[in-house]
C-alpha cells in the first residue's frame, strides 16, 4: 500500500503543480483586468486592447499547449505505473 | 407569422436530415443488451468521436445562443462565461477524468456510493444529479421554445412539447450509443454554424475584432429601439455589468469548478475504455470547445457593431425589432439573418435545434442512470436482472423527458446563461468538492461525503431559490464558488472530527483497495 501512496502523491503533485499555477493565473489575469481596469484598457496592443487579449484571445493557446504538454507527462506516468505493476 | 420574416428552407432542409438521421442511427441501436450498453455505450467509444459527443452535450442553447447572447448585452463582462465554460474542463482533467475511469461505474451517484459504502450518499448523489440536470434542462427547454418557437413559427408551448417529444423517443430507443452517435453529428452542426457567423463578417466583409470593439468603444448614445445611454468605452472595459468582485469572483469559480460537476458530463468519461483514452478525450474538448468559445463572444460583438449602426448598415426592422426586445437571446439567429439571408439563419437554426437536441439527451441519460441505475436497482431492487434494467433504464428516460415540458414553462422569462450559470454552481457545490476528495483524500470518511454533499445541495437551494431572505453580505449573482467552498469545508471538517475520534474505523474498510484502482495500474 505504501507503492499505491507513492504513486497517489506522485499523481497528486503533478496535478497540483499545474493545476494551481493555471488557476492563479487565470484568476490573476481576472483580478488584474477588474482591479486595475483604468490601466489596462489604455494598453493597446496590435489596435486590440490589453483585456481582450487576455481574456478572449491568449487564455486559449496558452491552455491547449499547457495542456497537451500535461497529458503526456500524465500518460507518461501512467505507463510507468503500469510496467511497475506488472514487473 | 411575423412582417418580414419567412422560415429558411435550409432550416427545414437541415433539421430534416438531421432527424432522418437520429431515426435511422436510433434504430440501427436499438438493441441493448445491457444496461452498460444503455448508459456507457459498452464503454468502447473512441476518443475523438467521444470529445465531440461531450462538445456537443457540452454546447447548449446556453454556449450557443448565450454566450454570444451576453457578449452582445454586456460587452466584455459577458466574456467570462465564455472563458469559464472553457476553463471548467481543466479541473475535470487534472483531477478527476483518468481516476474515475479507472473507477469503472455507472454514474456520480455509484461512486459516491461505492467509495464510502453509503446508501444515504447515494441517494443525495440522485438528488444532486437531480437538481443540477432539471436546473440545466430548464434553460435548453425555454431556448427551445423560446428561440426555436419564433424561428419555426411555433407558440412557445407547441415548440417545448415538439422538442421534448423527439428528444425523449430518441434517448429512450438509442440509448447512450444512440445518442453518441447522433451528439457526433450535431456538434458538426452547431460548431460549422458558428464558425459561418465568424467567418462571413470577419473575413468577407472585413470586420475584423480590433475595429468593432473600437467602433464599439468610441460610442455614446441611446442604440435604436432603446431609451437607455449606451456608453461604448464602458461596455468594452470590464466591471461594466459585473460591478461587485465578490460576485464576479464566485460566477468564476462556479464556472471553473462546475464542468467538473455536471453529472452528464462526467458519465461521459465512463464510455472511455481507460482513463488514459479519457485524458485524450479532454484535449480534444479543449480544442473544440476552446476554438467555439473564441468564436462567440466576436458574434456577440460583431452584431452589436451592426446594431449600433442600424439602417444605416440595412439592417431590415424585423431584425433590429428582435434585438431590441430579446437580443440576449435572439443575437446568434440575428447575426445568421444579417450576413447570410435565409442560407445562413437556416444553418443556425438547425445549429440551434442540434445543441439543444444533443445538451437535453446527455441529461435525460444522465437522469435516467440516476433514478434508474441509481435509485430503482441499487438501492430498491439489486437483485433485478439485465434484462429488466435496461426496461427500467428505458421507463427512466421517458419520464425525464418528459418533464422538460413543465419545467420550459417554468423558465419562459428567464435567460438562458443566467439559468444554466445557476445549474453550474449547483454542480461546483454539490459533486466537486465530493468527488475531488474522494479521489484524492484516503483519509475522507462517509461522514465528510454526507456532510459535503448536503451542504451543497442545501447550501446551493438556499443561496439561489432563498436569496431574498439573506443579508446582504450573503447575497450572490452566482453563489456557486461561495457554496463550493462551504462544502470542502464541510468535508475536510466532519471527516476530521470523525477520524481523530475513531481512528482508521472512521475510514471505509477497502480505501485502500479503492485507492489502489484509482491511482494504480489499470487491470486489464
Amino acid at each position: 500500500m505504501e507503492h499505491i501512496e507513492a504513486i497517489r502523491k506522485r499523481q497528486l503533485g503533478l496535478a497540483l503543480g499545474v493545476g494551481i499555477p493555471y488557476f492563479a493565473f487565470v484568476i490573476g489575469i481576472f483580478l488584474y483586468v477588474y482591479l486595475a481596469k483604468e490601466t489596462v484598457t489604455q494598453v493597446i496592443i496590435l489596435g486590440f486592447p490589453l483585456h481582450y487579449w487576455l481574456v478572449a484571445i491568449a487564455i486559449y493557446p496558452v491552455t491547449w499547449i499547457l495542456f497537451i504538454w500535461y497529458v503526456g507527462q500524465a500518460n507518461a506516468m501512467e505507463d510507468e505505473i503500469q510496467q511497475e505493476g506488472g514487473a | 407569422m411575423e412582417a418580414g420574416y419567412q422560415i429558411p428552407i435550409t432550416a427545414l432542409v437541415l433539421i430534416g436530415l438531421m432527424l432522418a438521421f437520429t431515426v435511422v442511427t436510433t434504430w440501427m441501436f436499438r438493441r441493448q443488451k445491457t444496461s452498460a450498453d444503455y448508459y456507457l455505450a459498452g464503454r468502447k467509444v473512441n476518443s475523438f468521436i467521444n470529445a465531440s459527443a461531450i462538445s456537443s452535450d457540452y454546447l447548449s442553447a446556453a454556449s450557443f445562443l448565450g454566450v454570444a447572447g451576453v457578449a452582445f448585452l454586456y460587452g466584455f463582462d459577458g466574456i467570462i462565461y465564455a472563458l469559464g465554460f472553457f476553463v471548467g474542463y481543466i479541473a475535470l482533467l487534472l483531477f478527476l477524468a483518468s481516476p474515475l475511469r479507472k473507477f469503472g461505474r455507472y454514474t456520480v451517484p455509484d461512486f459516491v456510493s461505492e467509495r464510502f459504502h453509503s446508501k444515504q450518499a447515494r441517494v443525495l448523489g440522485v438528488i444532486g444529479v437531480l437538481f443540477v440536470s432539471l436546473f440545466y434542462m430548464a434553460p435548453q427547454m425555454l431556448g427551445a421554445g423560446k428561440v426555436m418557437g419564433l424561428l419555426l413559427n411555433m407558440e412557445y408551448g407547441t415548440a417545448i412539447v415538439v422538442i421534448a417529444l423527439i428528444i425523449t423517443a430518441y434517448v429512450t430507443v438509442g440509448g447512450m450509443k444512440g445518442t453518441t452517435v447522433n451528439q457526433l453529428v450535431q456538434f458538426w452542426i452547431l460548431f460549422g454554424a458558428m464558425f459561418l457567423l465568424a467567418f462571413i463578417p470577419f473575413v468577407i466583409k472585413g470586420y475584423t475584432y480590433t475595429d468593432v470593439v473600437r467602433f464599439i468603444s468610441e460610442f455614446k448614445g441611446t442604440p435604436p429601439g432603446s431609451d437607455k445611454i449606451l456608453d461604448g468605452a464602458a461596455y468594452t472595459g470590464p466591471a461594466h455589468w459585473l460591478t461587485n468582485l465578490k460576485d464576479t469572483i464566485s460566477l468564476l469559480l462556479a464556472l471553473m469548478f462546475g464542468t467538473a460537476g455536471l453529472p452528464h458530463i462526467l458519465v461521459r468519461f465512463y464510455t472511455a475504455p481507460d482513463g488514459k483514452a479519457a485524458r485524450r478525450t479532454v484535449i480534444y474538448v479543449l480544442f473544440l470547445i476552446g476554438m467555439f468559445y473564441i468564436l462567440s463572444p466576436y458574434v456577440g460583438h460583431v452584431i452589436r457593431y451592426v446594431y449600433l449602426q442600424g439602417d444605416a448598415m440595412g439592417v431590415s426592422p424585423h431584425l433590429m425589432k428582435w434585438l431590441a426586445a430579446n437580443g440576449k437571446n435572439l443575437a446568434v439567429p440575428v447575426a445568421g439573418s444579417y450576413f447570410g439571408g435565409q442560407i445562413l439563419l437556416g444553418i443556425v437554426v438547425a445549429g440551434a435545434f442540434a445543441a439543444i437536441l444533443s445538451t437535453v439527451a446527455g441529461l435525460i441519460i444522465a437522469c435516467a442512470g440516476a433514478i434508474g441505475h441509481d435509485l430503482v436497482v441499487n438501492v430498491f431492487n439489486p437483485d433485478m436482472p439485465e434484462h429488466s434494467r435496461v426496461k427500467v433504464a428505458r421507463i427512466a428516460s421517458v419520464m425525464v423527458g418528459l418533464l422538460g415540458i413543465p419545467l420550459g414553462f417554468i423558465a419562459e422569462n428567464m435567460q438562458i446563461a443566467i439559468l444554466v450559470g445557476l445549474a453550474f454552481a449547483i454542480a461546483a457545490s454539490t459533486f466537486f468538492p465530493v468527488l475531488v476528495m474522494g479521489v484524492w483524500w484516503p483519509r475522507m470518511t462517509q461522514g465528510g461525503a454526507v456532510a459535503g454533499l448536503v451542504m451543497g445541495i442545501a447550501g446551493s437551494f438556499a443561496m439561489i431559490l432563498g436569496k431574498g431572505y439573506l443579508p446582504q453580505v450573503l447575497q450572490f449573482k452566482n453563489p456557486g464558488g461561495f457554496v463550493m467552498m462551504l462544502s470542502f469545508l464541510a468535508i475536510y471538517a466532519v471527516s476530521k472530527i470523525e477520524y481523530n475520534s475513531k481512528g482508521e474505523a472512521a475510514l471505509p474498510h477497502d480505501t485502500d483497495e479503492v485507492m489502489a484502482i484509482l491511482h494504480g495500474p489499470e487491470r486489464g
